[in-house]
């Protein structure tokens, strides 16, 4: 007697604990917009180290003077990398779909797509990507997501970064009074060979109406269709 | 709903996770087959087109003209677009599922990864949707079988390397299914039809393989990586020769 009640008590337990933990998993899955007066920004002086701001001298001497319309990258169509694709506000927005195995993160602007592990921990031999390799674990109502293996960035970028580089995110979801639902991502970068100490930002982003989609943005179209508009033998159709 | 926390937020979470998990389990999509993950195109499986297609004249002339080096849209690491990135053998397939909707991806070697997004019984396609290089899809279940039906593809596309276009009344009708293979495992299994009267007679049939594939991962993209060094280099070579000539000498 004394065993049964014992069983059905540890039942009921794991039976309270597994409903709990499944509670406390958020449903992050919708369109989200950045929040710009909500958001943090980039500290204007970031903590470098004397290592990487001697070496951001020295690459300023070699290439300056920059010119921003032709040597930007971004508006070239190189993509972002993380954590700046979650720390840039612009009027984008992106998707997130969930699945108990994987989160996905469409970005509208560039088209990329992050994707985070729930349940594998395999790092595997993989090279460094723009997004790099993320592995999420819950701590109560929060998702944490650790990344690693994330394309490092030359000295003179306006965000660099070594390979070793962090990057460390807490996503939770809650509801706001001034712009309703809102996903909340606190990003904290850690790369001692760029920064002396971590750096924090607390991101936030709203819920899209209904009906909102994530957009085709295709960058480098412009080129193409005035490519295509200056030769009719390029569209059989016109 | 406001989140007030404690006991009641949990036990309403866990109600409504139980109702959902109940739902899905009497919904049709509960039945449905699961696509999820990571496929490889098998290209030795990869059917040709019939030697003869019955193409349109003005579809015959295109392709004897047709110039990958200036009428590739790849070539200039725009998308394949749908359904040239179903059709092509290169890339990995990731697919992602939810009861509400398929969502695609391909991440060719071209500037952005291609997302096909398909919702399932959400009524009509609507009747002439903005042009995109992937379309607009609608998807149901026909038992197993996922019937997807795109239109609203770029006129401007192709299907292949040999330059074969379609108009923009391109209709795309795919049914997936799953095989076992007793040596290749899964299979995913996606019979395609091309509907184009402007462009062919009648409809195209092509089916295509993907191999399951969980490890394969798609790696970054380099297209404009390259094009881009190549503009930064070529613009940095026109000024290194601007100031290696004297303006005098500069007629």
């Amino acid at each position: 007697m004394r065993w049964s009640l014992l069983v059905l008590f540890t039942l009921a337990t794991a039976a309270q604990s597994g409903v709990a933990a499944e509670a406390a998993k958020q449903d992050f899955s919708g369109v989200w917009f950045p929040d710009a007066k909500a958001s943090g920004r980039w500290p204007t002086e970031r903590p470098f180290t004397p290592a990487m701001l001697a070496a951001r001298a020295q690459w300023n001497k070699e290439h300056t003077p920059i010119d921003l319309t032709r040597d930007d990258e971004n508006l070239s169509c190189i993509p972002y990398t993380l954590p700046y694709v979650m720390t840039t506000i612009t009027q984008y927005p992106f998707e997130i779909v969930a699945t108990p195995q994987r989160i996905h993160l469409f970005t509208e602007v560039f088209g990329q797509v992050r994707r985070i592990d729930l349940q594998s921990r395999e790092h595997g031999d993989q090279l460094p990507s723009r997004m790099g390799q993320s592995h999420a674990r819950w701590e109560g109502t929060e998702l944490v997501v650790e990344t690693t293996r994330i394309l490092p960035l030359h000295a003179g970028h306006r965000y660099p970064s070594s390979p070793a580089q962090r990057v460390v995110e807490r996503f939770s979801v809650g509801d706001d009074a001034r712009s309703g639902r809102q996903l909340k991502v606190e990003v904290t970068v850690h790369d001692p060979p760029v920064y002396t100490e971590p750096v924090v930002m607390r991101m936030v982003y709203t819920a899209a109406p209904p009906g909102i989609e994530v957009g085709e943005y295709i960058c480098g179209q412009d080129l193409w269709d005035q490519r295509r508009d200056g030769s009719s033998s390029r569209i059989p159709w016109r | 709903m406001k989140f007030a926390g404690g006991l009641g937020t949990v036990a309403a979470l866990a109600l409504h996770l139980a109702t959902v998990q109940v739902a899905h389990a009497a919904s049709p999509a509960a039945a449905a087959t699961d696509f999820s993950g990571t496929w490889l195109p098998d290209a030795r499986r990869a059917e040709p087109w019939p030697s003869s297609l019955p193409l349109t004249a003005t579809t015959r002339r295109f392709m004897e003209r047709f110039d990958a080096a200036q009428s590739d849209p790849t070539t200039f690491c725009m998308p394949f677009g749908t359904p040239r990135n179903m059709l092509q053998t290169g890339y990995p397939l990731e697919i992602v599922q939810t009861p509400e909707r398929v969502v695609m991806v391909i991440q060719p070697n071209l500037a952005n990864a291609e997302v096909r997004r398909i919702p399932l019984n959400a009524g009509p396609l609507p009747e002439s949707p903005e042009p995109s290089w992937f379309g607009t899809s609608r998807g149901h279940w026909e038992g197993a079988t996922l019937v997807i039906e795109t239109i609203g593809m770029r006129d401007d596309a192709i299907l292949g390397d040999d330059g074969l276009p379609h108009s923009g009344q391109l209709r795309v009708v795919e049914r997936l299914h799953l095989e076992r293979d007793p040596e290749r495992g899964k299979v995913l299994v996606d019979d395609i039809e091309l509907h184009d009267p402007q462009a062919w007679q009648g409809t195209l049939k092509t089916r295509r393989y993907f191999s399951w594939a969980p490890d394969a991962r798609p790696r970054d993209p380099t297209c404009v990586d390259a094009l881009w060094t190549e503009k930064l280099w070529s613009e940095r070579l026109r000024e290194h020769a601007r100031q290696a000539v004297p303006a005098e000498a500069t007629p």
